[in-house]
């Protein structure tokens, strides 16, 4: 017996980012991103109890615009970095900015916020149809900056026309580092104490070739987070921090747009890219001629790929097809079923001599809409969430025979 | 010979009469019957009849009695006469007999006389008969002894003429007589002198035998004359193929060296050496086996592989029955002439003699197979291949317990093999072509007229027919020049192995069945290849539909049928191959789709990310774009169709309903106008999850189906998609999202044409349009009425 996804709705809202509360180990927290441009848009910080499989949610006023992408810190719990569009918060003001909508609208802008999380005493329940907390604003992360961060980079992003959506992201090991991905250009952060001011160290341009600009990026976890790869078109490219110079490069890894990446977190240089041809790819970075594999699941384009942070042979993919994949690619994980239950006892080899075979394990088709994000839970290796357009959030757990055939 | 039996019958059939029914015989009213009783026949006649009738039959009575009384009285008369004339006759020869006796008794005297002076002269020459007899006698035995005396000098004559089978001859009818009387002083320096002749005769026979000029029929008669001589057989059977060997690997030598030069034909170099030293040869071997010699021309590196096996057999094979047939003779005759004891041994010799050159002169038919040049047609090959199988068959049926038969058939087999490896890579070959050419012509600029457009639908056709029939026609070709190998008229393709291993093996599922493996492959890889057309890609799926269809079935029975294939266990089966085909076509048909789409896809997504949503103005026309995606799905529609057949449209749409869908979406329209005016998130999400209550979920890269409509839908279903998830990634102002609205209604007004379900379209246009106005800050849709207007100006 598995246990049903629970599902929870953000009440009208439209919603793309999710995200795992990195810092959070104990709880499994995730934090959601609302998308309107007529409300107050919110981050949502939803709690999922394993026990009792309720889920219970804070929620915080994002006055700035909707939120495009969050991202949260890996050592700070109360720390959010969000991709936002900084568009006019309330309905009143729309007619009144109308003409001059150009100035506002379509202006995508980043900003590390601190989450009040201190009030955690008070009741959650009371507080959930309030929202009446707001996230606090550190420091802007825009390099035309308007409020007084330190911004030595003058280049102008909004002309008017900036398609692509910011990205962030955060160093998988420090609060202190931080990318972002504005057009062509990669820019990397220094975040001061407490995250109270950032500044940039180094940024790096690629060639623009059309419209193509980069698009979503990954820290690479191994040999201490020296290197950011990020979509681009459909390539991935991928640069050394510390020189800010090109490190290496998927060429065409898609027919068409890339859409996500993971690192492989357990082997060093496994890579995992999704696009729009329907298809996720799985590469060595080292020989990028061919993948390693190749999976064709999804009848749409494949929004995201997520690894397992321990075991790397459970993938999870979404797409706008609606669905979530849990795939189990042995073959190509650190840790092949094979190699692992060598050592085990026979019979529990024959065990998982069935099941534990290469494919997919379950397709989750609770959605009724385009899956933009899932994400694995920081706190428990066997949740994960996904959320859909149409603000439904769904949390799922690796089925047990699954789960079980890891421990044995 | 009859008249006996009928008479025994009847006398017969009386005695049974009487002895069953006697009764019945004695009624004594019958007047003609022996017990005829008077009284009684009387009185039951007066008793029974009338007066009347009484009188009739006392008259009838009186005249039947005065007729036999007539009768009676002629009877006596005749019998008279003839008895006087009797009397007559032996009166006259009594008369007679007495001169005769006299007459007699002389001739009785006279044969008394004869015999007594006969006698006489018997007695008188008995004497002089003895002495002839005598005579003659004591004239042969001097005659035989004259001969015995002559006989050493005639075989020294006979030798110096060499002419040894007539003095050997005389030598064996005389050796007996030797033989028995050497116990005489004179006879015995006779028998010397004839033996020391004979040793002489013998060593001129071994010269004989050792000259290599000598051929193989004076060899033969030499060992012939000196086994008569009583050398021992052993080993002149060694001399005699120990020459022969000589004499055949010389021919060998010939052959091979001929089939070299096929090998390399066409060097001209080759020419000029072969008239030289070919021609002696073959004459000398004419002249010296074949009594029926006739005219070979002499061109030996023109030499086809037919004449080729007939010079074989005409030095080789000929040579070697010779030999065999006259080893058999010599050495291998009927035990009882003696050497049984080393029959078996000579057997064994012979055997081994035979095999190893058997096996030379099979690697030399070997060497010219292989360099026979592939050909459309194996007539002569096969006809050549069949001489030689029969040929070394026959000198199997010579020697028993040997089976050159199962080699040369290896030899046709490897022949067949090749000849199959060389179809199927020319089919492979073929087919290669075939693709480049239609890839040239696809690639060849297209006019976008409309003259041009149909010009390049029928192109397409004939295209496709083009590839197909050569396709086919090429491997019935193939086929049919292959089949010279099973024609009946050839021995070897009686044979059940070999039309097993060809047939099935080679044939079918060499040629044929690899070929449509090889096809599939071959296209499969095309429609992975990332430089791809994607009007080849329609154009091999088309293909491949009609090969799954029809071509392969009818191909394969093709085949069966001329091969005579009948057991079908183990083969590939047709499904197999069919099925391949279909998940070809099926694989190439989804990449087309997904190639088409992925081109509109981008064309509709880049429109998208590059215009300014926010800063447009009111919309007033439809945008660019949408033509040219309409324009492109016309072409595309165009090209289906030109291969593909219509397949259903549900609901398909006449202009009426269609109107009635525009009042709907009209309603629809002010639905969503109203929560415009009252901006209530909840009714936004409530008509997008009614929308999803309603509609199943949309596989929007599900496979299509085999037909013009599905594989448009499928290409529709991918760009509209693409649009809507491009939309939802942009922020629009009013006038955005009326824009959207506006390129919505224009597409929906033409694409209708080109689904399957138009629900499904409308589907997808509905849920960009909700998107649109979700992802707008101030959503408020144009009037139906309006954008009707625009979408009807442009």
């Amino acid at each position: 017996m598995d246990d049903a996804p629970v599902i929870y709705g953000l009440e009208d809202f439209q919603a793309r980012a999710l995200t795992a509360h990195t810092a959070e180990t104990e709880k499994i927290n995730f934090l959601v991103g609302t998308q309107s441009l007529r409300r107050v848009n919110q981050v949502q910080l939803i709690e999922f109890d394993d026990d009792t499989s309720l889920v219970s949610k804070q929620t915080f006023e994002h006055p700035a615009g909707e939120v495009w992408r969050i991202i949260s810190a890996p050592q700070s719990p109360d720390l959010i970095a969000t991709v936002y569009n900084n568009t006019p918060q309330s309905p009143d003001l729309i007619a009144t900015v109308y003409n001059n909508t150009q100035d506002y609208c379509g202006e995508f802008g980043g900003a590390v916020w601190r989450l009040p999380l201190e009030g955690t005493t008070q009741s959650l329940l009371e507080d959930n149809r309030t929202g009446g907390e707001q996230v606090e604003k550190l420091c802007s992360l825009s390099v035309n900056g308007d409020d007084g961060c330190e911004s030595n980079v003058g280049v102008g992003v909004g002309s008017g026309v900036c398609s692509q959506v910011w990205s962030v992201v955060w160093s998988p090991e420090e609060d202190s580092r931080l990318v972002t991905l504005v057009n062509n250009t990669l820019y990397y952060w220094d975040l001061q104490v407490a995250g109270k001011c950032a500044k940039v160290v180094g940024e790096v341009s690629v060639e623009s070739r059309g419209s193509v600009s980069i698009g979503v990026g990954r820290w690479y976890p191994h040999q201490l987070g020296t290197q950011v790869a990020a979509t681009h078109g459909s390539s991935v490219r991928a640069w050394d921090v510390r020189t800010m110079k090109p490190a290496w490069c998927v060429e065409a890894a898609h027919t068409q747009l890339v859409r996500d990446l993971d690192f492989n977190p357990n082997m060093q240089y496994n890579l995992a890219t999704c696009g729009d041809d329907c298809k996720t790819k799985f590469w060595d970075i080292r020989n990028t001629e061919r993948p390693l594999k190749e999976l064709c699941n999804h009848s749409h384009w494949v929004w995201s790929v997520r690894y397992n942070a321990s075991y790397d042979q459970l993938v999870l993919t979404c797409s706008s097809d609606q669905r979530v994949i849990l795939s189990n690619l042995p073959s190509i994980a650190s840790q092949p079923f094979g190699t692992m239950v060598d050592h085990e006892d026979t019979k529990e080899h024959k065990d998982n001599g069935s099941s534990g075979e290469e494919g997919v394990i379950q397709t989750y088709d609770d959605h009724e809409d385009s899956v933009y994000g899932v994400e694995w839970s920081a706190a428990d290796f066997w949740t994960f969430a996904s959320l859909s357009y149409d603000g439904r959030m769904v949390i799922n757990k690796v089925p047990r025979s699954v789960k079980y055939k890891q421990f044995l | 010979m009859a008249d006996p039996d009928s008479k025994k019958e009847r006398k017969r059939r009386k005695e049974l009469l009487q002895f069953y029914g006697g009764s019945t015989e004695e009624t004594p009213y019958d007047i003609n019957s022996k017990h005829f009783n008077l009284d009684m026949y009387v009185q039951k006649t007066i008793k029974e009849c009338s007066l009347k009738q009484l009188l009739e039959h006392e008259a009838g009575l009186v005249s039947e009695i005065q007729g036999l009384d007539s009768d009676c009285q002629t009877l006596v008369y005749d019998h008279y006469d003839k008895f006087i004339a009797a009397a007559d006759i032996v009166r006259k020869m009594k008369d007679g007999s007495v001169s005769m006796e006299g007459q007699i008794t002389r001739l009785q005297q006279n044969m008394a006389g004869i015999t007594a002076s006969s006698t006489t002269i018997t007695e008188a020459l008995q004497e002089r008969r003895g002495h002839l007899g005598r005579l003659l006698g004591v004239h042969g035995t001097l005659k035989k002894l004259e001969f015995l005396f002559h006989l050493p000098q005639k075989i020294d004559e006979c030798i110096a003429d060499k002419n040894f089978s007539e003095g050997v001859m005389s030598y064996v009818e005389t050796a007996e007589v030797l033989h028995r009387y050497r116990h005489l002083p004179s006879f015995t320096a006779i028998h010397q002198d004839c033996q020391a002749a004979v040793a002489r005769l013998n060593s001129a026979l071994k010269d004989q035998l050792a000259l290599k000029e000598g051929s193989a029929r004076q060899l033969t008669e030499s060992v012939d004359l000196l086994l008569q001589l009583g050398e021992p057989a052993e080993g002149l059977c060694d001399d005699f193929l120990a020459h022969a060997r000589i004499k055949l690997e010389e021919n060998l030598a010939n052959l091979s060296h001929i089939a070299e030069g096929a090998m390399g034909s066409k060097q001209d170099e080759a020419l000029p050496e072969h008239p030289e030293d070919q021609p002696d040869t073959n004459i000398s071997a004419h002249d010296t086996l074949a009594d029926d010699t006739t005219d070979i021309q002499p061109e030996l590196a023109s030499m086809d592989i037919l004449e080729f096996v007939d010079l074989c057999h005409e030095t080789f094979v000929g040579n070697l029955w010779l030999v065999i047939s006259s080893y058999k003779e010599m050495f291998l005759r009927s035990p009882e002439e003696g050497g049984s004891v080393c029959a078996g041994v000579a057997m064994e010799k012979l055997r081994v003699f035979v095999g190893e050159l058997v096996e030379q002169y099979v690697a030399v038919v070997g060497v010219r197979v292989a360099g026979e040049p592939d050909s459309a047609h194996y007539g002569a090959l096969t006809t050549a291949l069949d001489k030689f199988h029969r040929r070394l068959h026959a000198i199997t049926q010579l020697l028993p317990n040997t089976n050159f038969g199962e080699v040369a058939l290896g030899l046709v087999l490897e022949a067949g093999e090749a000849r199959c490896q060389a179809s199927l890579s020319a089919l492979k070959a073929g087919l290669a072509a075939n693709l480049a050419d239609v890839r040239h012509a696809l690639a060849a600029p297209r006019h976008p007229t409309q003259d041009g457009a149909e010009a390049a639908t029928r192109h397409l056709n004939e295209h496709l027919t083009r590839l197909v029939a050569a396709t086919a026609a090429s491997i019935k070709d193939r086929v049919t020049a292959l089949q010279a190998f099973t024609q009946p008229k050839h021995t070897f393709a009686v044979v059940a192995e070999f039309r097993r291993r060809f047939c099935r093996e080679l044939v079918r599922e060499g040629v044929v069945v690899a070929f449509f493996l090889h096809l599939t492959d071959t296209v499969l890889s095309l429609a992975h290849k990332k430089d791809k057309d994607p009007v080849l890609l329609l154009l091999l799926s088309r293909m491949c539909l009609d090969l799954h269809t029809s071509t392969v079935h009818y191909l394969l029975s093709h085949c069966d049928e001329q091969l005579q294939i009948e057991d079908k266990t183990g083969l590939t089966p047709l499904s197999s191959i069919t099925a391949g085909m279909r998940d070809a076509g099926q694989t190439l048909l989804n990449q087309y789709v997904h190639t088409q789409g992925a081109v509109i896809s981008q064309m509709l997504r880049r429109s998208v990310e590059v215009k300014d949503w926010l800063g447009c103005g009111e919309p007033r026309s439809v945008r660019r774009v949408m033509r040219t995606v309409l324009d492109d799905l016309s072409t595309i529609d165009t090209q289906v169709g030109a291969l593909y057949e219509d397949g259903n449209q549900r609901d398909r749409s006449s202009d009426s309903s269609r109107r009635t869908y525009h009042s709907v979406s009209v309603s629809r329209g002010g639905a969503r106008s109203a929560w415009s005016y009252t901006p209530s998130q909840l009714d936004n999400s409530l008509v997008a999850n009614l929308n999803k209550l309603w509609s199943e979920r949309i596989e929007i890269f599900a496979p299509v189906e085999f037909t013009r409509v599905s594989i448009l839908t499928g290409i529709v279903k991918i760009s509209l998609k693409t649009l809507l998830e491009s939309v939802r990634l942009r922020t629009l102002s009013r006038f955005g999202l009326q824009q959207v609205q506006v390129d919505v209604h224009f597409l929906r007004t033409f694409l209708w044409s080109y689904v399957a379900d138009e629900q499904v379209l409308n589907v997808l246009l509905d849920e960009v349009v909700t998107s649109a106005s979700v992802r707008c800050c101030d959503p408020e849709l144009m009037e139906q009425r309006v954008v009707e207007f625009i979408c009807e100006q442009s």
